[in-house]
């Protein structure tokens, strides 16, 4: 009989299998590379003797419900119970599900455990010392974050064809008597494990100065520096030797008209420090059908940007080397050049006159600093040192180039002082960014939906960006966060996979689930959900100060938001109840008023009208409902307006928790009219 | 045939070895009373032997095997007479997937030896066995007080039925085995030379041990089982040498 006969069968005993996969040492006790001597190992990290050779791989320890006759060998009959605190769905975060699991101990023999048994004079199987879980605990300290798989299968079933149900990560293990208890929680909870800004054994190598601002050159004399610490003037220099005028091209197609250009020069540090701008009248009556740049010698000089109304959004990049460049027709016109708006001209403290006046000097080196092991960062991004963001566009090898500081609130930072790490995403699919986060969180693939590259690859929308964020936070947080801002929900199933669905994608219901043949008596509880209802959606996004709190409305530039108005009027429900949503996720990229306005459209049309939850109870022959499934109900326990049960009605399972011989189901209606 | 209690295992008084062994399916798994902890060949080439042997003789005269994929095979008891080795008993273990198998010797007796093994033929696919016992059975004397249960059977499930009424499935948990015998009137030298030394050797710790009431009537009737968790083990001295009365009360699982 396969899996599905034994489910369905009237009378059939199940058995649950729990498989620990824990650290074990592949080598053999003072066999080379392993040079230990004296009382042998039970090779686990924690009781060996040669911890520098010791190499981490796994062993799979396996048990079964205790109440069986064992079905096959290799699996030891400890499992007493399984309890499950159940994943549940919320409108706007997934509460990841968590389990007990209750082990009975045993006086067990030590054999097949301890690799070294004939090695340690036992003479008697019945007389080893201690149990079996005890022993466990002792040898195997670090069981947090290992996995727990627990799969469902019945007696009579080969093992290969058990069902995996759930894989956690151990939280801890107590023992309480004869019993030791498993504590597990499903794989988004690595999410919260990781703590921004994250804190790294990484150390600045050399002292790094002080950046301050000076506005214009002359404040310079007043700066109060230190030798080495840099100040910056933002008033450009003028591009001397620059000049623009129409011209004659073989390659030009300038219609007749005025041409604006705004013209940067850049040094080696990918600095703006001279402009000028330019107006050139076009005539192609006078054979004029380009605009021609030259320049002479400008000290720092590294590249010319070349921004124009009438160009690219992006800036045109020239080599100063020719000494001159012909601008033609650009076949990509857009709106207004985002170009610089404030030079980057920085003055060096080199030293102090006799009469001790800072003496400033201008400085063009790109800003770099070593670190201790740059290896785990990633090629650009933002670290915390002390309390200044500092933006690193490179790295090479150790060091870290192309710094960008905080000139508002920079400081000298002293060597050693550790580095944070700050979390940060350019403009990518937000799909694509999620499974990135997964994988920080040491979620891989095998535990990870193809619902996430499914979406990635139909996803026509825009793309989502993050700045760096300095207030603490972990990555649950961001991660939901995101979730939420794509109006997707996100959930661990049943097999273990992440997956991920967008709230407007409703496939087609997995079964019907009827008072007759699914319901179990007397186990039906309504939830009107009314707290769950709001009048107006509020979303905040656009965020500028990375160091406030997330919820800190004043941080973010833009607010929308979406009203009920007859919901909030004295015919409606006579008041006003805000859902307010902070997105991270939502800044100034390209789309994003249109996106945000349809968010918020659909948030109000969900939130307006809450949909009602049901719980019920299904025999063990309906498991197969899985957490996220749309099902129908057809019950008599809720009615319409008429009187009428519900008929084939639409929900989505938003919490599974099975419970022995039974599965407790809450699924929410999906209003036919949203 | 009279009750018989079979406690004293040899296995786990000598040093064991087998022909072959997977890893992780340690030959020892067989001595420790747990029939889920299992001796498994490396293959299922050849005829198969697990070894016992003793540090000073003594008397067996059955075998019992529980936890087993042995259906259709041979076993068969062996002794080991200083020369060559001899058989003492041997069964065909039958096709029906019994957990429990056993056999007794021809000769009313047995065997006292250093060493005896088991052999294994006619297999199909690697053997295992969980538990194996090798010794001497204790036989009562006679059978109890009637009336006797053979045993009782509690079954542990649950059923759900539907809003509508409908039976929608039922889960069989678990099968207990309970057995409940007095015996009166037992000679007081036989119970101080034979159940005080099962009782103070063996079954006061919570070892379990094989139980069988009459199996030339119930064939079928060996359990694995322990006394009850309060147990009390109280034999009364009556006059003219006997004991009133002993009680055993008996828990175990369904084959």
């Amino acid at each position: 009989m396969s899996y599905n006969n034994y489910l369905s069968a009237v009378t059939r005993q199940p058995i649950y299998l729990v498989e620990m996969i824990m650290d074990k040492c592949p080598y053999t006790f003072g066999e080379a590379p392993c040079t230990a001597v004296g009382t042998k190992c039970y090779n686990t990290f924690y009781t060996c003797k040669n911890k520098v050779n010791y190499s981490r791989s796994t062993k799979t320890y396996k048990f079964i419900s205790s109440e069986v006759n064992i079905p096959f060998v290799g699996v030891l009959p400890y499992v007493k119970r399984v309890n499950y605190i159940p994943a549940e769905i919320k409108e706007d975060k997934t509460i990841p599900a968590r389990c007990t699991i209750t082990m009975i101990d045993d006086t067990h023999s030590d054999l097949d455990v301890d690799p070294y048994w004939t090695d340690r004079g036992h003479t008697n199987v019945l007389s080893v010392p201690g149990t079996y879980w005890r022993r466990f605990i002792a040898r195997n300290k670090n069981f947090k974050g290992r996995r727990i798989i627990i799969k469902q299968g019945f007696n009579g079933l080969p093992e290969n064809e058990f069902q995996k149900r759930t894989e956690m990560r151990i939280e801890n293990i107590t023992y309480n008597g004869n019993e030791a208890i498993i504590e597990a929680a499903d794989l988004l909870t690595a999410l919260q494990d990781i703590s921004y800004p994250l804190k790294t054994n990484i150390k600045i190598m050399s002292d790094m100065p002080k950046i301050l601002f000076a506005g214009e050159e002359d404040n310079l004399i007043n700066m109060d520096g230190k030798i080495g610490d840099y100040a910056r003037v933002n008033i450009f220099q003028d591009f001397i030797g620059l000049s623009a005028a129409a011209y004659n091209s073989p390659g030009g197609d300038l219609v007749t008209g005025t041409y604006d250009f705004w013209v940067f020069a850049y040094d080696i540090a990918n600095r703006a420090y001279a402009k000028r701008n330019f107006s050139v009248y076009v005539n192609n009556e006078n054979s004029e059908n380009s605009v021609r740049f030259d320049w002479g010698g400008l000290g720092y000089l590294i590249e010319i940007r070349i921004f124009t109304n009438v160009g690219a959004t992006s800036y045109i990049s020239v080599d100063p080397a020719p000494g001159y460049y012909i601008f033609t027709f650009d076949n990509v016109w857009h709106n207004i050049p985002n170009y610089p708006y404030n030079a980057e001209i920085y003055y060096k403290l080199t030293s102090f006159s006799s009469t001790g006046q800072s003496v400033w000097t201008e400085a063009h080196e790109a800003f770099e600093s070593e670190v201790s092991d740059a290896s785990t960062l990633d090629s650009s991004g933002y670290i915390l040192i002390d309390k200044e963001i500092i933006q690193f566009g490179g790295k090479s090898g150790n060091v870290l180039n192309g710094l960008i500081r905080d000139t508002a609130n920079s400081e000298r930072h002293t060597i050693n002082t550790p580095i944070f790490i700050l979390y940060y995403y350019s403009n990518a699919n937000p799909f694509n960014i999620l499974v990135d986060m997964l994988h920080k969180a040491k979620i891989d693939d095998d535990n990870i939906d193809d619902s996430f590259e499914e979406y990635a690859n139909e996803w026509e929308g825009i793309d989502f960006n993050i700045s760096a964020i300095a207030t603490e936070t972990n990555l649950a947080v961001i991660f939901f966060n995101l979730v939420n801002s794509l109006d997707a929900k996100v959930w661990q199933s049943e097999e273990s996979k992440i997956k991920i669905r967008l709230n407007n994608d409703i496939p087609a219901a997995v079964k019907n689930v009827s008072d007759a043949t699914e319901i179990v008596d007397n186990s039906v509880k309504i939830d009107c959900n009314d707290k769950n209802r709001y009048t107006r959606v509020t979303l905040y996004y656009n965020k500028y100060d990375m160091k406030a709190s997330i919820t800190e409305a004043n941080s973010y530039r833009n607010v929308t938001r979406a009203i009920n108005a007859d919901a909030e009027s004295e015919k409606g429900y006579n008041e006003v109840k805000d859902k307010i949503y902070y997105s991270l996720w939502l800044n100034s990229q390209y789309g994003v008023a249109d996106y945000v306005d349809t968010l918020l459209y659909n948030r109000m049309r969900k939130l307006s009208n809450m949909p009602i939850k049901i719980e019920f109870e299904t025999e063990l022959k309906d498991e197969d409902i899985m957490l996220g499934d749309f099902i129908t109900i057809t019950t008599n326990e809720i009615t319409d307006e008429n009187g009428n049960g519900y008929v084939n009605k639409n929900a989505q399972i938003i919490m599974r928790e099975p419970n022995d011989n039974k599965i407790k189901f809450t699924a929410e209606i999906i209003n036919n009219d949203e | 045939m009279n009750p018989r209690i079979f406690y004293n295992n040899l296995c786990i008084q000598g040093t064991l070895s087998a022909t072959d062994t997977a890893s992780g399916h340690s030959v020892y798994n067989v001595a420790d009373w747990r029939p889920y902890t299992r001796w498994k060949a490396a293959n299922a080439s050849g005829t198969k032997y697990i070894s016992l042997t003793l540090g000073s003789a003594k008397k067996a005269n059955c075998f019992i095997i529980m936890g087993h994929n042995l259906s259709g095979c041979e076993i068969t008891l062996q002794y080991h007479n200083g020369t060559a080795w001899v058989n003492l008993t041997t069964i065909t273990s039958p096709t029906n997937n019994d957990d429990i198998i056993y056999n007794f010797s021809s000769s009313s007796n047995g065997e006292t030896r250093t060493q005896f093994r088991i052999a294994i033929e006619y297999i199909s696919e690697a053997p295992e066995i969980g538990i194996l016992f090798i010794g001497e059975y204790l036989e009562m004397p006679y059978p109890p007080d009637a009336p006797y249960p053979r045993y009782e059977s509690k079954v542990q499930m649950k059923s759900e039925i539907s809003q509508s009424g409908n039976l929608l499935g039922r889960v069989y948990k678990y099968e207990m085995i309970k057995m409940n015998s007095t015996f009166s009137n037992l000679d007081r030298t036989w119970v101080n030379n034979n159940i005080y030394p099962y009782y103070n050797n063996h079954a006061k710790y919570g070892y379990p041990f094989f139980f069988a009431f009459d199996l030339n009537v119930f064939t079928k009737d060996i359990f694995l089982c322990n006394l009850v968790d309060d147990y009390t083990f109280a034999p009364s001295i009556k006059y003219l040498g006997y004991y009133e009365s002993i009680s055993f009360q008996l828990e175990g699982r369904s084959k």
